[in-house]
């Protein structure tokens, strides 16, 4: 080699060695994004037109955060603004969510849709790209709801089960949060009841006096901007990892088998008379389920009924029969016009059994003046501890300590209070539960030997979408177990409609006046009628299916879900309910950063961010 | 040997290439962004900058972020003041004015001459420290250095200067405003903090082993028994010292006696327990039982309606709890409770030294009327009655001489005072049975004392002074200046330490009873500066922060002492309730209750608590009635 090239050589490898020892440190060379007062003092005095400066400057300040956490914080800004540029800022996505709700300044929406090409359909269907908004909104709306329910269920402003909302404002306050001060707020304070969804938490409901979980406007208004500020930014960085698997695997939510269930779970009590109890409730949650339209029993309970009466709101019956087991009471006029605490649905039951001496589910009545509130139902949660009371006795050689001292908190308040309190801890009992659920995650806390039939790929077939056209096959209710009775000239009808197992589609799912159950093919021979009752152990369960996604439905044939008339609305709200378990999985998370972070096309300004970047997501650099 | 060079060569050059694809650090991938930190590019292709001003921006605004600035804003305030105003020597000029504390404050030359002799004592310190460890004079130099948090000794000397004028301006701001400040600290709550209402309390505590919780069937020793006894002989007794007019047995003196047998710390300083405030964690028997007693059952007629009002806010004293408290009522205990106790200490068996109901010890005379008088959570006064020695019941009679019992409530009732005439009042708790009293009410009652040391204000006797300071609070009396009776002297004969040392206590109570008083000083500095034409301008608004803060603070913290009385009241009365119903539970059918004479006077279902008769019975249970089979005191295993 020449002595030239040789020199040369010498000097590129030189150069390059310089250049990784320059890797990773700030050098002559480091780029600082630096805010403009950098170099100003803190605090600066003037007097007699004279200007001194303070003795310390910011500098000292921004350059420990600039090492701190503003490299990291910088990460998650970018996601966020990425997120809005894609869905639209909040406030923007609501004003057009209203408008196509009231179906006004369209243009308005047309233009908000060409600007934000993640509501745009290929090929463009107004209709559908306007869903796609709305359902963008109300999972939005949604969320906040949900993770605001997550404040009030979490305990930490609940006292002896009493929620106080004031309690919550403070502590946000506290935290130097944006709410409303809790003098001037209206609150609320009382139980939180189970029947309340979490998407419910900002409405009205009756079993809370017409009062709210909570007031929204102590959270979001023009003044107070704790949702806006800590709340929304988290769910638009979730929308964000969902639109990854929207875009880049949407196959994935079609082959999750994904589920929505709602399950009612009782646990069989030990003991000779309270060991009936639960298979007396089954029983007759069974009747109540497989009632026929317009039976008795709807006639009787149309509390029970989805609006327009159509069919069992099978979540109604849960709760009803969940509150059943737990056994609490409400007053009720009684038929000869006096105030009884009692259950409808153990009432039922009890009538059922008029003839028993010591029906299961005895009704005592507590007859003292002022104490008619404390009336039990034996074999249910409060009729075991309600007798546990009755082992307090005055004489204090009679009564029974430990129960005495548990009632009384280990003496620290009177056996009322610890009544009022047990009683309180009753009412927020709950044996249902319900929720999506995807099949590699399992089904909560339903034992396999359910949860593997819920996720056989047979259960989404036999839930047929199709409830309008009775021309088309896969016509629901021509599976429903309950089928009119055909007029046959001149012949009288026993009954209007006729029950049949034969009309199921395949035996894992059992269409029933409308309403789809899991059913069970595991059973105890004489108890094959009650197919859609499981028993594990001693613990029962009934599973309502609502939705049962595959990839054909999720597809583009003329059997998915839009073909078969399911609404734009329903669709959304299925794929973004999907969309949000796969994407919250870690792996989602991780691959939907670094997808997004590459689609940024960042550029850097600021040495110390780019060396953190550098570090964190080095597949940004290859 | 030429081979191998291209190789090595080649090898460098290939190593570096990778190094400098792989850093990708060169100056080119990062950019000036004119005030950008990054920019991206949106979903829809658009650019959008994330701006330096905004991010840094958000930190500012961030309350939580406030401790990085605030101790630069702080600093700057400190130092222009001390340094380029005319504060200290303003203040040093000023005459003083009587009735007005006046702080002298070193001047800037002289905080400048003693950061000079620290940095020289550092300096000293690292030669020492390298000598003793054997390494050098600098090495131990950039050890002290670092500590410091400095780079160099410039920065340690305005390190040092900066520590000195922070420690003048805050004694100087203390001293000064120590005036409003303990008014706040006493009753006056402002915007700031609330005032904490202090009570000056003393008591003798006699210890009891058994736990408190229960309320029916407690027992107590022999031994405790016995103290109870002699301590209550000793504060009825009206011997006098040889020939003066003042007690032999005083408060003081019984609790040293006793200092044994309950809290032996109190005792030595004559049952002081010290300044006890809202935010004192004493058992709420004891705080809450004077809270009761004196807003609720101590009705003094020279009280504002306006004063007692503000007192209850501040104690925590709502209209529930008030009429919770009303309903309980305060109890009357018979002097002759203790007595009995006292004089029945070891009767264990009836008077044919057989065991008496299997020898259940519920039924030894000394706890059944332990149980029945004194084990009670809710506060109680010391009556001059005597019990009934047929029943055990409170009787009409009362103590020959009641001389001791200070207080009139009625024609013949009185209840046992100290030697000063205040009311004792009593209280078990998990310790043992306190009897209390109120060296220094909040309502300041003791303005009708007729001794004139006695009749200070509250503001002076929390003073700060010893009385040997011209600060000290003092009266006229036959042309002389004396001295007031306050916390730091009420004690007769302490040493100047003790004095020097209870002076500091109130100090520091008076100095920390606002959570958020090191912002005072902030304030107070902005002030001044503001009364001396002085425009201060803050950096992008970081005042507005810092007020948000404080403002956050101050409101945090009242929250936190309203709760916290909430809670103490909530759990207080929930155990009277509790306690009261267990008293009041009766079962089994109606039967006689009969006398030591074995009369019936009294037909009565019977009771968790041992009927009274038990104990005057005990002796000749034998033949009693009472402990016959189906008896009121007939109790088998």
């Amino acid at each position: 080699m020449k002595r030239n090239s040789i020199k040369k050589l010498a000097c590129l490898s030189l150069l390059g060695l310089l250049g990784l020892t320059a890797c990773n440190t700030t050098t002559a060379s480091d780029v600082y994004a630096k805010p403009d007062n950098y170099s100003d003092s803190s605090v600066s005095f003037e007097k007699d037109s004279t200007v001194v400066n303070g003795y310390k400057t910011m500098e000292e300040v921004y350059d420990a955060w600039r090492e701190g956490n503003i490299p990291s914080n910088v990460a998650e800004k970018i996601i966020i603004e990425y997120s809005y540029s894609a869905f639209g800022k909040y406030d923007d996505l609501k004003s057009i969510a209203e408008k196509i709700k009231n179906k006004e300044d369209l243009d308005t929406v047309r233009t908000f849709i060409n600007n934000h090409k993640v509501y745009q359909t290929s090929p463009r269907v107004e209709k559908d790209e306007f869903a796609l908004v709305s359902g963008k909104f109300a999972a939005i709306e949604k969320r906040i709801a949900q993770r605001m329910y997550k404040l009030v269920s979490g305990g930490s402003y609940t006292e002896d089960s009493i929620f106080d909302e004031a309690e919550m404002l403070k502590s946000l306050l506290n935290d130097s949060q944006s709410v409303s001060h809790p003098k001037e707020a209206t609150t609320y304070k009382g139980l939180v009841l189970p029947s309340v969804e979490p998407e419910e938490v900002f409405e009205t409901q009756e079993e809370l006096g017409g009062d709210s979980l909570l007031h929204r406007e102590n959270y979001q208004s023009l003044t107070n901007t704790y949702i806006d500020d800590k709340i929304t930014p988290e769910i638009y960085k979730e929308l964000l990892n969902e639109q990854y698997l929207l875009e880049e695997a949407k196959s994935t939510i079609g082959r999750s088998r994904a589920r929505k269930i709602n399950v009612f779970s009782i646990t069989a009590r030990s003991g000779m008379e309270d060991g009936k109890a639960a298979e007396y409730l089954m029983n007759y949650l069974f009747e109540v389920l497989t009632s026929a339209p317009k039976s008795a029993i709807w006639k009787n309970h149309t509390e029970w009924l989805v609006e327009g009466g159509s069919k069992l709101d099978v979540s109604k019956v849960f709760t009803d029969f969940s509150n059943a087991w737990v056994g609490n009471v409400e007053p009720i006029k009684d038929g000869d016009g006096t105030t009884k605490y009692k259950n409808t649905v153990l009432e039922d039951i009890l009538a059922k059994q008029a003839e028993a001496e010591d029906p299961v589910f005895k009704y005592v009545e507590e007859t003292e003046e002022g104490k008619e509130s404390q009336s039990y139902y034996k074999s249910t949660d409060r009729g075991l501890w309600m007798t546990d009371v009755d082992k307090i006795d005055a004489d204090p050689k009679k009564t029974d300590t430990s129960v005495e001292s548990e009632f009384t908190g280990n003496n620290t308040y009177t056996v009322e209070h610890g009544i009022e309190l047990k009683e309180r801890a009753d009412k927020l009992k709950d044996y249902t539960s319900s929720g999506w659920y995807i099949a590699s995650d399992g089904a909560g806390t339903l034992p396999s030997s359910i949860s593997n039939r819920l996720f056989n790929v047979t259960v989404s077939d036999s839930k047929k979408e199709n409830e309008t056209d009775p021309s088309k096959p896969e016509y629901a209710p021509a599976y429903d177990r309950w089928q009119k009775v055909q007029e046959n000239s001149g012949l009288r009808k026993s009954a209007e409609y006729e029950y049949s197992k034969d009309n199921d589609y395949g035996s894992y799912l059992a269409r029933i006046a409308g309403n789809y159950f899991l059913r069970n093919n595991d059973l105890l021979p004489g108890s094959e009628d009650q197919d859609i009752i499981f028993k594990d152990g001693s613990t029962y369960y009934v599973v309502q299916v609502e939705e049962a996604v595959n990839s054909t439905k999720m597809g583009s044939s003329d059997t998915n879900y839009s073909s078969l008339g399911r609404t734009a609305e329903d669709i959304q709200d299925i794929t973004n309910e999907v969309a949000k378990i796969i994407a919250a999985g870690s792996t989602y998370q991780d691959l939907a950063k670094d997808y997004w972070l590459k689609k940024m096309s960042l550029e850097y300004h600021d040495t110390v961010v780019f060396n953190y970047f550098a570090e964190t997501y080095p597949d940004l650099f290859k | 040997m030429k081979k191998s060079k291209l190789s090595i060569g080649l090898v460098t050059t290939f190593i570096a290439a990778l190094g400098l694809s792989a850093c990708n650090t060169t100056s080119s991938a990062v950019t000036d962004g004119k005030g950008a930190i990054v920019t991206i590019t949106g979903y829809g292709g658009e650019k959008i900058e994330i701006k330096a001003n905004d991010l840094y921006g958000e930190y500012l605004k961030d309350p939580n972020k406030i401790s990085s600035f605030y101790s630069t804003v702080e600093e700057n305030l400190i130092r222009y003041t001390y340094e380029k105003t005319t504060f200290v020597s303003d203040n040093n000029s000023q005459p003083e004015e009587p009735g007005k504390v006046k702080v002298t404050l070193k001047t800037y030359n002289g905080i400048k001459s003693d950061a000079d002799l620290a940095v020289r004592k550092a300096k000293e310190k690292a030669q020492a420290n390298a000598k003793s460890s054997g390494t050098s004079f600098q090495t131990e130099w950039d050890k002290i250095l670092k500590e410091n948090n400095v780079e160099n000794e410039e920065e340690l000397r305005e390190k040092y200067i900066y520590q000195y004028e922070k420690e003048e301006y805050e004694n100087w701001y203390l001293k000064t405003n120590m005036s409003s400040l303990t008014n706040e600290y006493i009753t006056d709550s402002s915007v700031k903090a609330d005032a904490k209402f202090p009570y000056h309390i003393r008591h003798i505590l006699i210890s009891l082993s058994n736990g408190s919780s229960d309320f029916v069937k407690g027992t107590i020793s022999e031994d405790e028994a016995d103290t109870l006894g002699s301590v209550m002989s000793e504060l009825i007794d009206s011997t006098k010292v040889g020939g003066s007019n003042s007690y032999l047995y005083t408060f003081a003196k019984i609790a040293r006696e006793h200092a044994d047998k309950g809290d032996s710390g109190s005792a030595a300083k004559g049952g002081d327990v010290g300044i006890m405030s809202t935010t004192t964690s004493f058992v709420n028997e004891f705080k809450l039982g004077i809270y009761a007693y004196d807003t609720v059952f101590n009705n003094v007629s020279t009280r504002s309606a306006e004063t007692v009002k503000k007192v209850k806010e501040g104690l925590g004293i709502t209209s529930e709890v008030e009429n919770t408290l009303k309903t309980f009522g305060l109890e009357e205990v018979p002097y002759d409770a203790f007595i009995q106790i006292g004089l029945n200490k070891d009767v264990t068996t009836d008077e044919n030294k057989d065991t008496v109901n299997d020898n259940n010890e519920a039924y030894y005379p000394r706890n059944v009327y332990y149980n029945n008088y004194l084990n009670l959570h809710r506060p109680f006064v010391i009556t001059n009655q005597k019990l009934d020695p047929k029943t055990g019941r409170v009787s009409e009679e009362t103590i020959k001489d009641s001389s001791r019992f200070g207080y009139v409530a009625s024609e013949k009732l009185r209840y046992l005072t100290d030697e000063e005439g205040r009311v004792i009042i009593g209280v078990r708790s998990e310790h043992g049975i306190h009897l209390m009293i109120m060296q220094k009410s909040i309502f300041n009652d003791e303005t009708t004392y007729t001794e004139k040391a006695k009749q200070v204000s509250l503001k002076d006797y929390y003073t700060t002074y010893t009385p040997d300071n011209k600060y000290y609070p003092t009266f006229d009396q036959d042309g002389e200046k004396k001295p007031y009776t306050t916390y730091v002297n009420y004690l007769p004969g302490l040493e100047s330490t003790d004095l020097k040392t209870r002076a500091s206590e109130v100090e520091g109570e008076i100095s920390g009873f606002d959570n958020a008083y090191s912002y005072r000083i902030y304030e107070n500095l902005l002030n001044y500066l503001s009364t001396k034409s002085v425009t201060v301008t803050f950096s992008k608004g970081i005042d507005e922060t810092i007020d948000g803060y404080i403002s956050t603070l101050r409101q945090k913290n009242k929250w936190d002492r309203a709760d916290s009385l909430k809670d103490a009241w909530k759990t207080y009365l929930n155990l009277l309730e509790l306690e009261l119903y267990t008293h009041g539970i009766k079962f089994g059918s109606a039967m006689n209750i009969y006398d030591t004479d074995n009369v019936s006077f009294e037909t009565s279902q019977n009771s968790r608590r041992v009927n009274t008769v038990c104990a005057v019975s005990f002796k000749k249970a034998a033949s009693s009635k009472n402990y016959e089979k189906g008896g009121v005191c007939y109790e088998a295993k």
